[in-house]
């Protein structure tokens, strides 16, 4: 049974998918390329897609769903990637719903934010410097355009991203 | 204590999704561009409660955007709200990513110029978002009360130990593997 082989193999890697669809690549691809799911281009060409798309990067397990079953392989494959981490995210959240108003648990969440904020930090720099990629003064201009704005008026982030890429597009054709 | 905060319904929740889940191209914007919806556009949270649901949607296994949106969904419109709110933020990207695969034109220029020039500015937002959570180190469990300035140090040396180290190349697991026991030590010998 075809479907039922495509979602264990994206709900069991769902499951370990912490962080995002990076962390699971390689298991992502032994399963699907070496299982004969997916050609080695197709990969490719759907983790492409799943990084330029909007929303969460495990979009390209739809897509490759779809190439492996149709529609219905599509459908599989969405239910299967997300449901796994949903229902663990569910179960954590309701217990620590219930608990967040205990001092100690409270101070655990506090005791964190610095963990974070530096792991945020670090790969939003780390970002920086794929997303640049050659355009080193483009990246420099727009970064400080959208920075400049962002700081000085009310515009809300959705704008600044279609000015940013206005200014960056702009910037390519004068360049 | 608290004046009447706006609570949003299950469609309001359902219709944030679908926007950020339509148009947040770069993966770098979207915390912001959650951080916009819920506490400065509509004021359903404030500053202080973003800070901890985003805390805790970072720690807990699960892709982190989806864990953001289920937490944010979980405490503003329940658990019912919070599944919708998911499917609302993954459908669009899934299907836009089936609907491109016929045509794969991805690596054209015209096509990764804006892509990049949103990428580039979802960046800078994240980084100013964090700057403005700096303060947030100096928290203790009661609102009423700062942290002492040998904690907020420590809080401050410790995120950019964190940072430093996964820029230079150390494993995710090693780094947690460290920071969380510090972490800890750091808080409760407070």
């Amino acid at each position: 049974m075809k479907l039922l082989a495509l979602f264990w193999i994206f709900f069991r890697i769902g499951l370990v998918s912490f962080g995002g669809v990076f962390s699971v690549l390689p298991e992502l691809q032994r399963a699907l390329v070496d299982g004969g799911l997916v050609t080695p281009e197709g990969f490719i060409q759907a983790f492409v897609l799943g990084q330029v798309v909007p929303g969460p990067n495990m979009a390209m397990c739809t897509v490759i769903g779809w190439h492996a079953a149709g529609p219905a392989g599509a459908v599989v494959a969405f239910l299967g990637i997300y449901s796994g981490p949903v229902a663990m995210m569910g179960v954590a959240y309701a217990v620590y719903h219930r608990w967040r108003d205990v001092t100690w648990v409270r101070r655990l969440e506090l005791a964190m934010r610095p963990v974070v904020l530096g792991l945020l930090g670090a790969s939003a720099a780390s970002l920086m410097w794929t997303a640049a990629g050659t355009h080193h003064v483009l990246a420099l201009v727009v970064a400080v355009a959208v920075g400049v704005l962002a700081a000085k008026t009310r515009l809300g982030a959705l704008s600044l991203l279609f000015v940013g890429a206005a200014t960056w597009s702009l910037g390519q054709l004068v360049l | 204590m608290t004046s009447a905060r706006p609570v949003p319904t299950a469609t309001d929740w359902l219709r944030v999704n679908l926007t950020i889940g339509t148009l947040s191209f770069g993966s770098a914007s979207r915390i912001v561009l959650y951080e916009d919806a819920v506490v400065r556009d509509r004021g359903w949270l404030s500053a202080a409660e973003f800070d901890e649901v985003l805390t805790v949607a970072q720690l807990l296994p699960g892709p982190n955007l989806v864990n953001l949106s289920a937490y944010l969904g979980y405490r503003l419109v329940g658990v019912a709200g919070a599944l919708l709110g998911i499917v609302c933020l993954c459908l669009p990207g899934a299907v836009l990513a089936v609907a491109l695969s016929g045509l794969l034109a991805v690596d054209r220029p015209w096509v990764q110029a804006p892509l990049r020039g949103m990428a580039v500015s979802g960046i800078v937002l994240l980084l100013m978002f964090l700057w403005r959570r700096l303060p947030g180190l100096g928290s203790t469990a009661d609102p009423a009360v700062l942290a002492s300035t040998r904690v907020r140090v420590a809080r401050g040396v410790l995120l950019a130990a964190v940072a430093t180290a996964v820029l230079a190349g150390a494993s995710l697991f090693a780094v947690l593997a460290v920071a969380i026991p510090v972490a800890l030590v750091v808080e409760f010998t407070a």
